[in-house]
């Protein structure tokens, strides 16, 4: 029981330490730091196979030769990009990756936001089964389905000598559209925009028809902006497909000047020698592009999956 | 929503229709009769795939030295080649293949022969008309033969010798007398590992698949019969050649651990081991890494002796064949002729530092600066390979980690070669 006997003496006195709240603060302190340690431990875990290829291609060859060679390098040459550089006509073949990578992003962008769209804001009967049919196709891998890729492209009719049976030519064999159609929209990107559309209001569309608005307007111009976070994830992913794709574009050409950067970067890896030090140069230039923009674009990447549900 | 059952049969939905896709194949026609000597005007694009000449340097040598001087002949023809890395030909070849249009000339790997030609996308070879006078030994040619004909002309070689460290044998006072027997060859591993305290041999760390494929031929056997559609790798030569693979690792005489990623230096290169089953395709790394290793007296070479007191020399390698889908055969067959004159054949073995085909190559300085490829040149009439079945490509890539159980003691050697039999027969049934 208290001694406090008036009011006025109990207004003086004051009050005692709020123990429990500090004691919560503290705790929460400790967390959070607890919490940044393993974030940068998990980090450094992630970010030591790009630190090991960027002191690998700096790395002189007599360095790579030791059996142990030291995690920091002792010299520095720089050098081996420039003889990376010169061991195949990387100028090319990134002008290549990079075509393909920004024509994929427009076309990605483009029939799988209309095919997404209508699968998830327009009734028609055979709507589920669609959507079924493109989560089948990417349970199939690409192994499995190269071969039959590759005989649509090669007997195209009425392209490069065929006839309108597909016979006679090359097809699409050697030519921009192998390396641009097949990879023009694939079943991932819709799934993912099609998750997208579904979280829209529906409401917005119905009072869009109301206006008299088109279908095709509605979807680009009302509904197709609230979905950024995707579009750029979508676009992102169609960018990294189509910039490190390799068997491919080496299945359907045989032209150099059709070839691609990853091409080029085997090269260095020999059937009884692998040149580590211009390979992992290669290899560190051919990542930057991707580097870059997902630095520049990564909140809107992780936004991105985790609105869609994959985590 | 979609339920389980939707799902479920648009998946089978899915999978008719790739299934129906890719039964539509074009595949290779018969193949006609042996390719004769190209007589008249050659003219008109020949198309490679290789997976040699890789890169700026490598297409230098193929296009602005090799198959220039074919050229200056014959101004009418033209090239195009397609450069592919060896770890994709094979699919490289195989949808071409589907798509019934193989380039002209096709470069393939040891072993690889057997199913192109069985697929009938190689044409069968005029060897006379070929090779003209090249002297290609008879062991070479059988490398690219099927059912006795000649399918592919080898082309480039890289050989596995043994190298060991003669200054070190000397120190060790251990005898560099060639073992002329298995036995003796056992005996020396015996007396390194005693002398030295060292592991004496750099090989489990290896290629298995290969180190498999020599010794089955050194205790005396084959992998497949002589048509290869059935297999002789489970008679006795095949369990004891994985048995001794197996001892070698039990025994501390050799060890699978120490296998290295390409192009970092090996046990052998560390000091390590003693002795090493070498490959002429890695001397400019040696060169490179180790050059003391290179030295005159600090390298001595061997072969790996057999039961029936012969040698064995494992080789892998390219070889050139003529697509049976060939527009232009005339100046293909012109060009396999050109490669395997002296000089392209020098130029390309200059380039990638693999053993020429034949063996009667002028003495070049530059070459024979690689011992390795100097000593297996004089050793050619050794060779071995492995393979030898239409069905190679669907069984070779399986048999690593078969035999890596072996070795690693997590499977008995009669299980690996009943599993390794399975894979074998059921491969071989495919095709049959």
């Amino acid at each position: 029981m208290t001694d406090l006997n008036t009011v006025t003496e109990i207004e003086k006195v004051k009050p005692l330490k709020p123990v429990r709240q500090k004691s919560a603060k503290r705790s929460r302190r400790i967390g959070r730091i607890v919490l940044w340690v393993a974030l940068l431990l998990f980090s450094l875990v992630m970010v030591l196979p790009f630190v090991w290829m960027i002191f690998t291609a700096v790395r002189p060859a007599a360095e790579l030769a030791q059996p142990n060679p030291p995690f920091f390098p002792r010299a520095w040459d720089f050098n081996n990009f420039v003889r990376a550089f010169e061991a195949a006509p990387f100028g090319i073949y990134a002008r290549n990756s990079f075509i393909i990578g920004a024509v994929h992003v427009v076309t990605v962008l483009t029939l799988g936001s209309a095919a997404g769209y209508a699968l998830a804001k327009l009734r028609f009967r055979a709507r589920n089964w669609i959507f079924a049919w493109f989560l089948a196709t990417m349970m199939i891998p690409f192994y499995a389905t190269v071969i039959p890729s590759f005989l649509l492209v090669r007997f195209m009719p009425l392209f490069g000598g065929n006839d309108i049976f597909g016979q006679g030519g090359q097809g699409w064999i050697n030519t921009w559209w192998a390396l641009l159609i097949p990879g023009a929209v694939g079943a991932f990107s819709i799934f993912l925009l099609r998750q997208f559309y579904v979280t829209t209001p529906t409401e917005l569309i119905e009072a869009a028809r109301l206006d008299g608005l088109s279908e095709p307007r509605i979807w680009l111009q009302i509904i197709t902006p609230l979905i950024k976070p995707g579009l750029l994830t979508v676009a992102l992913l169609a960018f990294e497909s189509g910039w490190n794709n390799f068997l491919w574009p080496l299945l359907v050409t045989s032209s150099e000047d059709l070839r691609v950067i990853q091409v080029g970067l085997s090269v260095f890896r020999q059937e009884s020698n692998t040149q580590w030090d211009l390979l992992m140069a290669g290899t560190a230039l051919s990542a930057v592009p991707m580097i870059v923009l997902f630095l520049f674009f990564q909140r809107y990447f992780v936004n991105g999956f985790v609105n869609s549900g994959i985590k | 929503m979609l339920n389980r059952r939707q799902l479920l049969g648009a998946m089978g939905a899915a999978g008719i229709g790739i299934a129906a896709t890719a039964c539509s194949t074009g595949g290779g026609q018969p193949a006609p009769g042996a390719t004769a000597a190209p007589t008249g005007e050659l003219k008109g694009t020949v198309h490679i795939v290789t997976p040699e000449f890789a890169g700026t340097d490598g297409k230098e040598a193929f296009e602005g030295k090799i198959l220039k001087a074919f050229t200056d002949k014959h101004p009418g023809v033209t090239f195009q080649v397609d450069y592919t890395p060896w770890d994709k030909l094979n699919e490289k070849l195989s949808t071409l293949v589907a798509g019934g249009q193989p380039s002209d000339l096709l470069m393939t790997g040891m072993g690889w022969t057997e199913p192109f030609a069985h697929k009938k996308v190689l044409t069968k070879l005029d060897k006379n008309a070929v090779l003209g006078d090249a002297k290609v030994l008879d062991a070479l040619v059988k490398q690219g033969s099927f059912n006795g004909d000649m399918y592919a002309m080898p082309f480039l070689l890289e050989s596995r010798p043994f190298a060991y460290r003669k200054d070190l044998f000397e120190k060790f006072q251990i005898s560099t007398t060639e073992p002329k027997s298995m036995e003796e060859f056992n005996s020396l591993l015996e007396e390194v590992k005693s002398k030295s305290g060292l592991v004496p041999l750099d090989m489990l760390g290896q290629n298995l698949r290969q180190i498999w494929g020599q010794m089955i031929f050194a205790f005396g056997g084959t992998q497949f019969s002589p048509d290869g559609m059935s297999i002789t790798f489970d008679q006795e030569p095949g369990v004891k050649a994985l048995q001794w693979m197996v001892d070698l690792q039990n025994k501390g005489l050799s060890d699978f651990n120490f296998k290295v990623p390409t192009g970092q230096p090996s046990a052998y290169q560390q000091d390590k081991t003693l002795m090493a089953w070498g490959s002429s395709g890695a001397w400019p790394q040696w060169l490179k890494q180790t050059p003391q290793l290179t030295e005159e007296g600090k390298l001595g070479i061997m072969l790996m002796p057999t039961v029936n007191g012969s040698k064995v020399l494992y080789q892998g390698g390219t070889l050139v064949g003529l697509s049976t889908r060939s527009q232009n055969s005339a100046a293909a067959t012109a060009v396999m002729q050109h490669l395997i004159t002296p000089d392209a054949l020098t130029q390309a073995s200059l380039f990638s530092g693999k053993v020429p085909a034949r063996s009667d190559l002028p003495p070049n300085p530059e070459l024979a600066k690689n011992k390795l490829l100097d000593f297996s040149v004089d050793n050619l009439q050794y060779s071995v390979t492995d393979g030898g079945t239409p069905a190679w490509m669907e069984i070779r890539g399986k048999m690593d980690p078969e035999l890596e159980a072996a070795v690693t003691g997590k499977k008995s050697v009669a299980d690996t070669i009943a599993s390794l039999k399975k894979i074998a027969e059921d491969a071989i049934g495919r095709i049959k």
